[in-house]
């Protein structure tokens, strides 16, 4: 089974749940920027949570399935045909082999997910898929994908729903499963103004006197055009009265929040390096770094600093909504 | 066995714990974080799931939803306290990486020469000179942060990072010295290059350098570099 790539879109890339164990050799996490709404696409169509999907950005690609296929769109609202007309979000669709899937303008957020039921085959470099765009690692050659690209995809038989046999043959180019997921994973609160992200103090926090610190968690801060998945770069009225300098390089992690010295704060991504000398006023919690993701240029957002009980609380949400969404879509199949 | 050095052991966000020592670029606390991060590689606690150490700071990366910080922090004191550090120099890798300086392709060597008022020659030799040490791997897959550069050789970054930067470039960045393992932007001077493999993602270890390794730079011409290999000791 392939897909085959007839335009590549803004940036999309091969991304599954990300690399763990190798930073200590300078190689990232990577994997999806929104990592629930690829859990939730890889859920609606029976794949498991380690499954690759397609992460795309802004704007998606124009593609066509060769064989047989059962697919789903998650993440930020997509504007997507199949054969020319309209399909929905996180409904996952029957397309027969040659239709043509048109992706536009993501809606509602930054990045969009298209799962297909047996995932992205390619071979996993370092225990994942994901595609380190920096790092020119996994995914297809370590890069964003090209048109004429054709990805592998896994035979996707899993027991409960399979693609290709639950077509009709009644001429249609697509059939819409019967079951869908009414909201996203988390939700997307750029539309209606500031998104607020939750972080903890940074190391570096108490270098900054209280009225700085004050302003600086007060300030709305707006996401430049720079902004990629290794960070997001913010510029907003706050100004550095004093640089912190510059450090020994230290650790870092997706959602560290540095202040370089021209003052104007870098979030780091998923694609986030594994090290870095900037100091380190803040780190957005784990519940809310896929909202991060889904943040766009202009988008604004302000920081709300929580403790680390509340991090955990937030994350604990999460999981359970996703797992309530898991276990809901395990009774239906059934 | 060595002196305990003092470290302080702080939450890193709500999936990770920072071990910071005092901030510096040194052998001795360095000695002391690979240390750490050997033993605790050697014998997990739990509720961890990966170690990165860096010049003077270890950050230990937590499950996802591991609450339980505080208990762990205690732990982490707990082996921090009983840590012993070896001082036995032959016990650490000696890699050799042979150096072709200069050369046609984005050398700021002539401008590194400049800067620091010595002779190419000078140059070449001051760099040759030293054995370095692998204080951490970083920026880029495989690529080594050495310490125990001449101070006479430091130079400052350029001021406009270089779009492209060729792989086995050896550069120079403050009193840092590094080389790259695959083309990048960068903004480090570059004085020369190698032909050495520093990432594999396919080989086991994947990186030629680990933390803790001795390294030496060799000089070679021209003609030799496609063909000069490392020596591992």
């Amino acid at each position: 089974m392939s897909i085959r790539i007839l335009a590549p879109g803004f940036q999309t890339t091969v991304q599954d749940r990300g690399r763990s164990g190798w930073r200590a050799l300078g190689v990232g996490q990577s994997g999806a920027a929104d990592g629930p709404a690829l859990r939730l696409g890889n859920q609606l169509v029976g794949n498991g949570d380690d499954d690759a999907g397609l992460e795309l950005t802004l704007l998606g690609p124009r593609l066509r399935f060769l064989d047989h296929s059962f697919f789903v769109l998650t993440g930020s609202d997509i504007v997507a045909e199949l054969g020319g007309r309209s399909i929905p979000m996180r409904r996952p669709v029957w397309a027969r082999a040659g239709s043509e899937l048109t992706l536009g303008a993501c809606q509602t957020g930054a990045r969009s997910y298209l799962c297909m039921a047996g995932g992205v085959d390619v071979p996993p470099v370092l225990g994942s898929r994901s595609t380190d765009v920096t790092g020119r690692l996994g995914g297809l050659l370590g890069r964003p994908l090209q048109a004429g690209d054709v990805l592998p995809i896994g035979s996707g038989d899993s027991a409960r729903w399979r693609p290709g046999a639950a077509i009709p043959d009644d001429g249609e180019p697509f059939r819409l499963a019967r079951f869908f997921v009414q909201e996203n994973a988390h939700s997307y609160l750029t539309a209606h103004g500031s998104a607020i992200v939750r972080v903890t103090l940074g190391s570096h926090a108490a270098e900054l006197d209280a009225r700085a610190r004050a302003e600086f968690f007060a300030t709305e801060w707006q996401l430049t055009p720079e902004s990629s998945r290794m960070g997001v770069r913010l510029d907003g009225a706050w100004r550095l009265q004093e640089p912190l300098g510059e450090l020994v390089s230290e650790p870092l992690v997706p959602g560290t929040v540095q202040l370089p010295p021209g003052g104007r704060p870098i979030v780091l991504g998923v694609e986030a390096p594994t090290t870095g000398g900037y100091p380190r006023v803040a780190q957005v919690i784990a519940a809310d770094l896929p909202l991060l993701g889904q943040l766009r240029p202009a988008d604004k957002l302000r920081f709300s600093v929580v403790d680390l009980d509340a991090a955990h609380a937030a994350w604990r949400l999460q999981e359970d909504r996703l797992l309530r969404i898991a276990l809901g879509l395990k009774l239906r199949a059934e | 066995m060595r002196q305990q050095l003092s470290a302080q052991i702080e939450p890193f966000g709500d999936t990770a714990v920072l071990i910071r020592w005092q901030q510096i670029i040194d052998p001795i606390v360095n000695a002391q974080v690979c240390a750490l991060a050997a033993d605790l590689g050697e014998h997990p606690l739990a509720g961890v799931l990966e170690l990165v150490p860096s010049y003077s700071s270890l950050a230990v990366l937590l499950e996802p939803g591991f609450a339980a910080a505080d208990e762990l922090i205690a732990r982490l004191r707990e082996r921090l306290d009983q840590l012993e550090v070896s001082d036995d120099e032959s016990a650490r890798r000696l890699i050799t990486v042979p150096v072709c300086y200069g050369g046609p392709e984005a050398s700021d060597l002539r401008e590194v020469s400049e800067r620091t008022g010595l002779a190419l020659e000078e140059v070449i030799a001051r760099h040759t000179a030293p054995e370095y040490r692998v204080a951490m791997l970083g920026f880029l897959p495989g690529f080594p942060y050495l310490m125990g550069l001449d101070p006479r050789l430091s130079v400052a970054r350029k001021l406009t990072p270089r779009v492209w930067v060729p792989a086995g470039s050896v550069a120079i960045g403050g009193s840092q010295t590094g080389i790259y393992p695959c083309e990048s932007p960068g903004g480090w001077q570059i004085i020369g290059r190698t032909a050495a493999v520093l990432f594999d993602a396919r080989s086991r270890p994947p990186a030629l350098f680990c933390p803790g390794d001795r390294v030496r730079f060799r000089p070679i011409s021209a003609k030799e570099l496609p063909l000069a290999k490392v020596q591992i000791q």
